[in-house]
């Protein structure tokens, strides 16, 4: 189960409305390689883990991904926060405010709505752990891209934590990789 | 529980990926500091340099 | 010993000390046998939950379902919520 802390992992302020750059920020909340695609991989994948170890990382990252995706939801929300019409229009985002409004969606920079095909739960606890640290390298090059992107030196800073992070959570799928592996073969089950 | 790592204390398997497992780690940055760089293990921070402050070399494309 | 701090300051430790545990813990979940690793674990969760005692002290509560209790007055649906960060 979920309880909710009223805090972000990492403060977020940004230095203006931006329209242009939350509409490219706006991938990793509702892209296919942004944070709820990730959260729902790896809480749903950690089910069927051969191994108490396994469905502990899962949980785990899982967990955090949602706390990230809250992150870009801040960085979104207030880019998009008091811009005016003008700057909404002179970023293509017409259709976007048309639906929404300034509020928050998951679609990613184009519009294009999340989908569940953006993941996998294979079953197959290596394939899945594949997925997962594939999944993490994808999501680093998002951040990098949306660095290259970003004018606004504060939101710059919020993307190179959410970037490290990517890292970080790829080392640990990585080695649970490992563990599972010598744990599959111990028990010569293919 | 005793966990077996394979890399390096062993031959490789083909068809099958390995990620060097992180040792155990002997310093970390203060909280303040790891959370500044998206981690607490200096050993496990990437600096990331973006496209236009990298050098370009004369001839070099992309 | 904590020194004094005010609101802003408090939540800064205590995004830095629950972002330590969070590192910790996914480093445990592979590495469960690193005795040190969960000194060091226990140590900045006591630390995060001093400060976070003084925080909800200060301001209210900052965790949900029982977590935390509210003296005086439901302030769980108080403002500001955490993405409202300016203005």
């Amino acid at each position: 189960m979920w309880v909710y802390e009223k805090k972000l992992e990492y403060p977020v302020k940004v230095s203006g409305p931006n329209p242009k750059l939350a509409k490219a920020v706006i991938t990793q909340y509702g892209g296919p390689d942004g944070e709820l695609a990730a959260s729902l991989r790896y809480l749903t994948q950690r089910y069927s883990m051969p191994t108490s170890q396994a469905k502990g990382v899962l949980t785990d990252i899982g967990t955090e991904e949602l706390a990230h995706m809250e992150i870009v939801a801040a960085i979104v929300y207030n880019l998009l926060k008091n811009a005016p019409l003008e700057q909404i229009k002179a970023a293509g985002m017409e259709g976007y405010y048309a639906d929404h409004d300034r509020s928050l969606f998951f679609v990613n920079g184009d519009g294009v709505p999340w989908v569940a095909a953006y993941i996998q739960s294979k079953g197959d606890p290596i394939a899945d752990l594949h997925e997962d640290m594939a999944a993490e390298e994808k999501a680093r090059s998002t951040y990098e891209h949306l660095i290259n992107l970003s004018d606004d030196p504060d939101v710059t800073d919020v993307l190179r934590f959410l970037r490290e992070r990517e890292v970080v959570h790829f080392q640990r799928f990585g080695e649970t990789l490992n563990i599972v592996w010598e744990h599959l073969s111990s028990r010569k089950v293919w | 529980m005793d966990y077996h790592y394979p890399v390096g204390c062993g031959p490789m398997e083909l068809a099958r990926a390995y990620v060097c497992p992180q040792p155990a780690y002997t310093q970390r940055f203060c909280p303040v500091e790891g959370l500044k760089h998206g981690t607490i293990f200096p050993e496990l921070v990437r600096v990331y340099v973006p496209e236009q402050a990298r050098p370009v070399c004369p001839g070099e494309v992309g | 010993m904590m020194p004094a701090m005010n609101k802003d300051e408090l939540m800064l430790r205590i995004q830095a000390l629950e972002f330590t545990a969070v590192d910790l813990n996914l480093y445990l979940d592979t590495h469960p046998c690193d005795a040190r690793a969960l000194a060091d674990f226990n140590q900045v969760a006591a630390a995060l939950a001093q400060a976070v005692a003084v925080y909800e002290q200060m301001c209210g509560p900052l965790t949900n379902f029982g977590r935390s209790q509210s003296c005086g007055r439901w302030a769980w649906v108080e403002q500001p919520w955490p993405w409202e960060t300016q203005g």
